[in-house]
C-alpha cells in the first residue's frame, strides 16, 4: 500500500506492506537513524521516533496507522550538517559510545527540552526509561541536559563536564569529544547494516531444538529445490576444518573444538543448518523443509552435572595438539567416537574432554596449608555466578561481498585481524584474498572478539559469490551468542584478629558449555586478576573448566574477574564479620602498594610460566580512603522507613591493561599533502574513543590542532596488524603504537626539515599549530610546506611514521567501589542508593569518555549483581531470551547517587601515562552490593542474581 | 506478512477471523502470546478515546491511551499509579486501557486496580449489543471493550513486585474496602486471595509468589 505522510517536516509518500512495521519502512526510505535493536519487544528504544506529536517505538506502529501522520526521526536534528545543541552535549558529555541508539536518544532529549525548557532530573530520567543505553550508563545524560539548559540560559556550559589532567599537554587529559562523536549522534551511516547495497542474499541458520544429539542425517534436497535458494550448508558439504571463534592470538589457548558445522549438536540453538536465499521468506521456507534425522544425547548443564562420574560427554572425539602432545595420547583416544569430531589443542591447557574438563590450572605462592594455621578464624565458602548476557544494541552482524576476486567483510567485531585469519582458515584461502573492514561497532562488550557469525557468512559468499548479509536475531544472541561463563568460587580465607590475612585459596570450577570460547582465560582471570590485590603471603588457586551443554559462552567485559571478586571480597567480608573487625580495615592492611613484588604472577601465567614484577603505579589506597570519607564509611544509616534496612559495602578491584607478552599493536601516521594527518591504526575503536586516543597522541606529538587529524581503524587493508580490541588493550598497546607512530614520524619530519633547511637537526623542534622552527635561525617551515616540497618532482618521497608496541611491562589499574543499599524487610527488593566508583586510570586520555564507560560498566554489573540472569528449561532451551525477561536494567535501576571519581596517577608505562579504563569497572559491583545487603540485613546471598526472593529465603521468610 | 482485515463498523469485526487490533502495544509485539499468523482487525478506528467526568464517575474510551489517562485531571491516584507502572513513554503513547483489559494478561497492569475499584465496562457483545458488566467478567463473555467507568472516590491500594522496571510484574495486587483482584504471574488473575493459584516459573517460585500475595493482603488491612 502507498500513504501520505510528513517526515521531518517534508510531505511524501511511502510504500510498504500494510502490517510491516514502520521502522523497516523508514529505514529502507533512507532514515537509517531509526534502528532496531529489540525485533519489537518495545524495550531498546533505539527505533524511538516522534509520531504525532508523541514518542512512540516505530517498530510497534504497523505501517497503515503512519497514512496522514507527523513523523520525526533523529535525522530532524542534523540542519546543514551541523548538530544541534543536545547532540553536541551528548558528544561533550561523554555519551556518545558505541553509539546504536545515540541518535534516538538525543531525539528524545530535544522532545523533551522542547515541552520543558527546565526539565529536572526526575522529568529526564521519565525521558529515558524506555531507552537501554549499555554502554555508558544514563549519569552523564543528565549532565548533558544540564548543559544544554546553561548553555541556552548564558550562552556557555557552567558545570564542569569532566576533571582535566597533565596541565603541560593540549588535549590527552582534556575533554574534548569524540572525533567520531559527530558522526554517530547524527545518525550517519556508519553501521555493519548501512553498508549493505540492494541485491543482497540472505543467510539464515537451522538451529538445533537439542540440547545435545547427534545428528544422523540431513535432507536438504526440498530446499536445495527451492526457487531462490543458493546454498544450503551442513556439516555433510562444509570444510573438515577444525578451528575456534574466540578472537585471541595466535596459537590460541583454546582448543579448536568445532567446524563450521559438526555432526554432533551441543546446545539448544547450535548450528544445523544454513541457507543462502534471495530474501528472508524463501530462506525460512528453505529451513522449513530441511529433514533433519537426530539421536539425542543425555546432556549436562552445570559443573557438578558435567564432573559427575558417567556424565554424558560433551566432547568426545580425538584430541590432537599441535604442540606438547602427552606420551599417552594414542591411548587416550583409542575410546574416542569419530562422530564427535576432534579437540585440537594448540598446547596443553591441561584439559581432560573424556572427563568434560576443557582446561585446567592451578598455582601458588607460600605453604597454604600453614597460613590456614596461624589464622584466628578461616571462612569458607563457596559463590555462584549465572550465565549473563553482552546484549550489544547492534545484534552480531556482517555483510561480505566479492570484489575483485576478494571476499570483502564489513564486521562489527573488536578483532578484525582475528576475523581475517579465522575466515581464511575456514574458506582455506590465504589472508591476503580477505579484506576486513570494521565498521562502526554498535556494542561488543566482549562478545564482538568472538567471531560468531563471520566465518559462517564468510563461507556463504565465498562459495556461492553472492553478497550476503546476516544478522542475529535478538532471541539468537541469547542461544547462540557468546556469554559470561558461569562460575562457580569457593573461597577459603584464613585471617587474624588484627585482619591480617594468613592465607587465601580459590577453587574456580567455570562452565564454558559446549566449547572452548576462552576456556582457560576467561576462569583464569578469577584468579590472576584478584589475588594479586593481596600482599597475602600464602595463596593457591585451582581451576578447572567443565564443557556442558549450555549455550555458549566467551569473552565478557571484564573476563573472569568480576566471578573472582565476587567470592574473595564477599568470603573478605564474611571473614571480617567472623573476626568482629571492619571490612576496610582488613582491605587496607592486605592490600599491595607500589613496588610491592607479585611473586603470584609466577603461577598466574595462562599455559606458561608468568613473570615476577612489581607493582607499578597504584591508586588503590587513595581509592579506598576517599571512597570511605564521601561514603561516610563506619556510620550505620537508619532508614526514615521502618520496612527498610540500610547497609554498606565496598570492593577493592584491579584488572590489566593488554596481555604483556603476548599482544601487539601496529600503526602509521601519514604526513597528508596539505600538512595535515591521517593516523592509520590497527587497533578497533568500539565505542569507546580509542580513535581519539590515536588522534590525541599525534596531535600532542606533533604540535597540532586536534582537527588537523584523522583516524582509519581497523580496516585490514589500510592498516598494520593489531591483535585488537580486548582484555582492555586499546588504550596500552594500540594508543602506544599510535603514539610510536607519532614520535617516528616527528624523527622524520625534522630530518627532512633538516636537509630542506639546510639546518641541523636538533636545532629544530616543532611548535603549534604546525610547524618546524628553528631555535638557532628562527626560521620556519610550516608542515604543509615541507610536504609539499618532499612530494614534489624533486622531493624525497612520502613522509610516514610506523610505530609498533610490543611490551613485559603491566600497567595494572586500581580501584575501589562502594555502594550503598536499601532492602525492604518485607519484600526482599534492594535498591541501590549510592555508588561510587573511584579508578586509577593512569592519565585518562578522553576523561568524560573514562568516567562513562565507568558509569556503563557499573550499571551493568548492577544488572548482573541483582536482575540478569539466563534461565534454562530442563532440556537446556534458554526461556527468557529477550530483554524484559532477561533482566536488563534501565535507567530506574541505576543508583540515585552515582558518582565517578578518576584517582590522578601517572603510569610510567601507558602512553601519556594512561592505563585501561572499562573492564575494572565491572568488578566492583556484585561483592560490594552483596556486602551491602549483609550489612543491612544480615543475609550473605552467595549467588548471581541477588534476587528478593533469595532475599527472603536467607531472611527466612519463606 | 499476516493480514490487515479493515471492517465498517464494529459489530463486522465479529465476523472476521482474526485478532482485534487496538493500540497494537501487546498484539504487535515480540513474544505476544497471540498467534503471529492470525489476520489482524483494526477496531481503533471505532473506538472513543475520551475521558468523561459525570460526578464521581469517569468514563473512559477504551481506546485512550496509558498516556492520557496519566495527563487526564479527573483520573483517580490509584488509577494513574496502576498506569504509570508501565515503564516508558513509548508504550504509554501507544497502549490503550481497552487493549490491556482485553488482553487479560497474568501481569496486567490495571485489571487489578479497576477490578478492586468496581469498574464497569461497557462491552459490545457477540450478539451486536451493548451491555454493562463488571470487569471480572470479562474473561468469561468476552466482547469488544467500549469504555471503562470507574468511581474517582474510591480508595484503591496498589502493589506490584516485577524484578526491574520493565520486568513483568510476579504479582500485582490492588484492594479496596469491598474488593481485592490479583493478578499471578504464570497463573492468571484471581478476585480473591483464597481462589488464586501459584505455580514455580522463572520469574519465582510458588512461595515466593504467594508470600507477596499474602503480605499485600495484610500491608492492604484487609487480612
Amino acid at each position: 500500500m502507498e500513504i501520505r505522510v510528513k517526515i521531518n517536516g517534508k510531505s511524501l509518500k511511502l510504500k510498504g506492506e500494510p502490517l510491516c512495521d514502520l521502522r523497516r519502512v523508514l529505514y529502507d526510505a533512507g532514515y537509517t537513524s531509526v534502528r532496531d535493536s529489540d525485533d519489537r519487544e518495545g524495550f531498546a528504544g533505539s527505533d524511538t521516533i516522534i509520531f504525532n506529536s508523541r514518542l512512540m517505538y516505530s517498530n510497534l506502529i504497523p505501517f497503515f496507522r503512519a497514512e496522514g501522520a507527523e513523523i520525526y526521526t533523529p535525522e530532524c536534528l542534523v540542519k546543514e550538517r551541523k548538530i544541534n545543541d543536545v547532540q553536541r552535549a551528548m558528544i561533550d558529555a561523554g555519551i556518545v559510545q558505541s553509539a546504536y541508539n545515540a541518535p534516538a536518544a538525543a531525539l528524545i532529549l530535544t522532545y523533551l527540552l522542547e515541552k520543558k525548557p527546565d526539565a529536572t532530573r526526575s522529568d529526564v530520567k521519565e525521558a529515558l526509561s524506555g531507552i537501554f543505553i549499555r554502554d555508558a550508563g544514563y549519569e552523564h545524560y543528565y549532565l548533558a541536559v544540564r548543559l544544554v539548559q546553561e548553555k541556552r540560559r548564558s550562552g556557555k556550559y557552567e558545570t564542569k563536564i569532566a576533571p582535566s589532567f597533565r596541565e603541560n599537554l593540549d588535549y590527552v587529559g582534556k575533554p574534548t569529544g569524540k572525533i567520531d562523536g559527530e558522526a554517530l549522534v547524527s545518525g550517519e551511516k556508519v553501521f555493519v547494516e548501512d553498508k549493505v547495497l540492494p541485491g543482497y542474499s540472505v543467510l539464515r541458520v537451522l538451529r538445533s531444538p537439542y540440547a545435545h544429539a547427534y545428528i544422523k542425517s540431513i535432507d536438504s534436497s526440498e530446499a536445495e529445490a527451492l526457487d531462490g535458494v543458493d546454498a544450503v550448508i551442513t556439516c555433510f558439504n562444509c570444510p573438515d576444518v577444525y578451528y575456534m571463534q574466540a578472537g585471541q592470538g595466535n596459537p590460541e589457548p583454546s582448543p579448536h573444538d568445532r567446524r563450521l558445522l559438526n555432526r554432533k549438536v551441543r546446545h539448544v540453538g547450535d548450528r544445523v543448518a544454513a541457507v543462502v536465499a534471495d530474501n528472508d521468506e524463501i530462506a525460512e521456507k528453505a529451513l522449513s523443509l530441511i529433514k533433519v534425522e537426530y539421536e539425542p544425547l543425555g546432556a549436562v548443564f552445570t559443573v557438578e552435572e558435567a564432573m559427575a562420574e558417567g556424565a554424558p560427554l560433551v566432547h568426545n572425539g580425538i584430541v590432537e595438539y599441535r604442540s606438547g602432545a602427552p606420551d599417552d595420547l594414542e591411548e587416550y583416544n583409542k575410546s574416542a567416537n569419530p562422530l564427535d569430531g576432534k579437540v585440537i589443542y594448540q598446547f596443553p591447557l591441561h584439559g581432560d574432554i573424556r572427563h568434560n574438563i576443557a582446561a585446567g590450572a592451578h598455582g601458588g605462592i607460600g605453604d597454604i596449608e600453614k597460613g590456614f594455621e596461624e589464622a584466628d578464624a578461616i571462612v569458607d565458602s563457596t559463590y555462584q555466578t549465572s550465565q549473563v548476557q553482552c546484549t550489544p544494541l547492534e545484534p552480531h552482524v556482517c555483510y561480505c561481498r566479492l570484489e575483485n576476486g576478494r571476499l570483502v567483510i564489513h564486521a562489527s567485531t573488536q578483532v578484525p585481524y582475528h576475523v581475517r585469519r579465522i575466515v581464511s582458515w575456514v574458506c582455506q584461502i590465504p589472508e591476503h584474498k580477505i579484506h576486513v573492514i570494521k565498521e562502526r561497532v554498535g556494542g561488543g562488550y566482549g562478545s564482538k572478539q568472538d567471531i560468531l557469525v563471520e566465518d559462517l557468512a564468510g563461507y556463504a559468499t565465498w562459495i556461492t559469490g553472492k553478497p550476503i548479509y546476516y544478522r542475529n536475531s535478538r532471541e539468537e544472541e541469547f542461544w547462540a551468542n557468546s556469554t559470561r561463563h558461569p562460575m562457580r568460587v569457593r573461597v577459603k580465607m584464613g585471617g587474624k584478629k588484627d585482619g591480617t590475612i594468613t592465607a587465601i585459596y580459590m577453587d574456580v570450577r567455570a562452565n564454558t558449555g559446549p566449547y572452548g570460547n576462552h576456556c582457560l582465560t576467561v576462569p583464569m582471570n578469577a584468579s590472576s586478576k584478584t589475588l594479586p590485590i593481596f600482599a597475602v603471603e600464602n595463596m593457591y588457586y585451582d581451576l578447572l573448566t567443565y564443557y556442558t551443554n549450555i549455550p555458549p559462552t566467551g569473552a565478557y567485559q571484564g573476563y573472569g574477574a568480576p566471578k573472582g571478586y565476587f567470592g574473595i571480597i564477599s568470603a573478605m567480608g564474611e571473614l571480617a564479620e567472623k573476626l568482629g573487625i571492619d571490612p576496610l580495615l582488613m582491605a587496607k592492611k592486605n592490600i599491595v602498594h607500589s613496588g610491592y613484588m607479585l611473586e603470584i604472577l609466577k603461577g598466574l601465567g595462562e599455559g606458561r610460566e608468568g613473570a615476577v614484577v612489581p607493582v607499578g603505579s597504584c591508586g588503590l589506597e587513595e581509592a579506598l580512603d576517599r571512597g570511605a570519607e564521601m561514603m561516610n564509611w563506619g556510620v550505620k544509616e537508619e532508614s526514615d522507613d521502618p520496612d527498610w534496612a540500610i547497609g554498606k559495602g565496598f570492593a577493592m578491584i584491579q584488572q590489566g591493561s593488554g596481555l604483556p607478552g603476548l599482544d601487539h599493536s601496529n600503526a602509521q601516521v601519514k604526513l597528508v599533502s596539505d600538512g595535515t594527518f591521517l593516523v592509520l591504526s590497527g587497533g578497533a575503536d568500539i565505542g569507546t574513543g580509542l580513535d581519539t586516543i590515536s588522534a590525541k597522541c599525534c596531535a600532542e606529538i606533533m604540535k597540532c590542532p586536534l582537527e588537523n587529524v584523522s583516524v582509519v581503524s581497523g580496516d585490514t587493508d589500510s592498516c598494520l596488524f593489531d591483535t585488537g580490541a580486548y582484555a582492555s588493550s586499546g588504550t596500552y598497546f594500540s594508543g602506544n603504537a599510535s603514539l610510536n607512530a607519532a614520535k617516528d614520524l616527528r624523527k622524520k619530519v625534522l630530518k627532512e626539515a633538516s636537509l630542506q633547511m639546510e639546518e641541523a637537526e636538533e636545532d629544530l623542534e616543532l611548535e603549534y599549530p604546525g610547524k618546524v622552527v628553528s631555535k638557532k635561525s628562527g626560521r620556519e617551515l610550516t608542515y604543509a610546506s615541507l610536504i609539499h616540497t618532499a612530494l614534489s618532482g624533486g622531493g624525497r618521497g612520502a613522509i610516514v611514521g610506523t610505530g609498533c608496541f610490543v611490551t613485559p611491562n603491566f600497567a595494572v589499574p586500581y580501584g575501589a567501589h562502594f555502594a550503598q543499599v536499601a532492602v525492604n524487610k518485607k519484600t526482599g527488593k534492594v535498591k541501590v542508593l549510592k555508588f561510587y566508583a573511584l579508578q586509577d586510570a593512569g592519565t585518562p586520555i578522553n576523561p568524560e569518555l573514562a568516567l562513562c564507560q565507568m558509569y556503563g560498566a557499573v550499571q551493568k554489573s548492577i544488572g548482573h549483581t541483582l536482575y540478569e540472569n539466563m534461565i534454562l528449561d530442563e532440556n537446556g532451551r534458554c526461556i527468557n531470551g529477550n530483554f524484559t525477561d532477561y533482566g536488563a536494567p534501565m535507567i530506574e535501576e541505576a543508583p540515585e547517587d552515582f558518582k565517578a571519581v578518576l584517582i590522578d596517577v601517572n603510569d610510567q608505562y601507558g602512553p601519556f601515562g594512561a592505563k585501561s579504563i572499562s573492564e575494572i569497572a565491572t568488578n566492583g559491583a556484585a561483592p560490594a552490593i552483596a556486602m551491602a545487603i549483609a550489612d543491612a540485613v544480615g543475609v550473605w546471598v552467595r549467588s548471581w542474581p541477588i534476587t528478593p526472593e533469595k532475599i527472603l529465603r536467607g531472611m527466612k521468610k519463606i | 506478512m499476516r493480514d490487515l482485515v479493515r471492517i465498517n463498523s464494529l459489530k463486522e469485526a465479529f465476523s472476521k477471523n482474526g485478532i482485534l487490533l487496538a493500540g497494537g502495544t501487546e498484539v504487535l509485539r515480540l513474544n505476544s502470546p497471540l498467534k503471529k499468523d492470525m489476520p489482524l482487525i483494526d477496531i481503533l478506528p471505532f473506538l472513543s478515546d475520551e475521558i468523561r467526568k459525570d460526578g464521581e464517575k469517569l468514563s473512559i474510551g477504551s481506546a485512550a491511551t496509558f498516556a492520557s489517562i496519566l495527563s487526564c485531571p479527573y483520573s483517580p491516584e490509584y488509577l494513574k499509579e496502576a498506569v504509570s507502572y508501565m515503564p516508558s513513554p513509548q508504550l504509554r503513547n501507544q497502549a490503550t486501557i481497552g487493549g490491556n483489559i482485553a488482553s487479560w494478561r497474568d501481569d496486567s497492569y490495571l485489571i487489578p486496580t479497576l477490578s478492586a475499584s468496581g469498574a464497569v465496562l461497557f462491552v459490545l457483545n457477540q450478539d451486536g449489543k451493548e451491555e454493562r458488566i463488571p470487569i471480572m467478567e470479562y474473561c468469561k463473555k468476552g466482547g469488544i471493550i467500549l469504555s471503562v467507568s470507574i468511581r474517582g472516590d474510591e480508595k484503591v491500594r496498589n502493589f506490584r513486585e516485577g524484578l526491574t522496571s520493565h520486568s513483568h510484574a510476579v504479582v500485582t495486587a490492588s484492594f479496596s474496602s469491598k474488593s481485592e483482584c490479583y493478578a499471578i504471574k504464570g497463573s492468571g488473575i484471581f478476585f480473591s486471595l483464597e481462589q488464586a493459584e501459584f505455580c514455580s516459573d522463572m520469574y519465582g517460585r510458588a512461595e515466593y509468589k504467594s508470600y507477596l500475595a499474602s503480605l499485600y493482603r495484610k500491608e492492604s488491612g484487609r487480612a
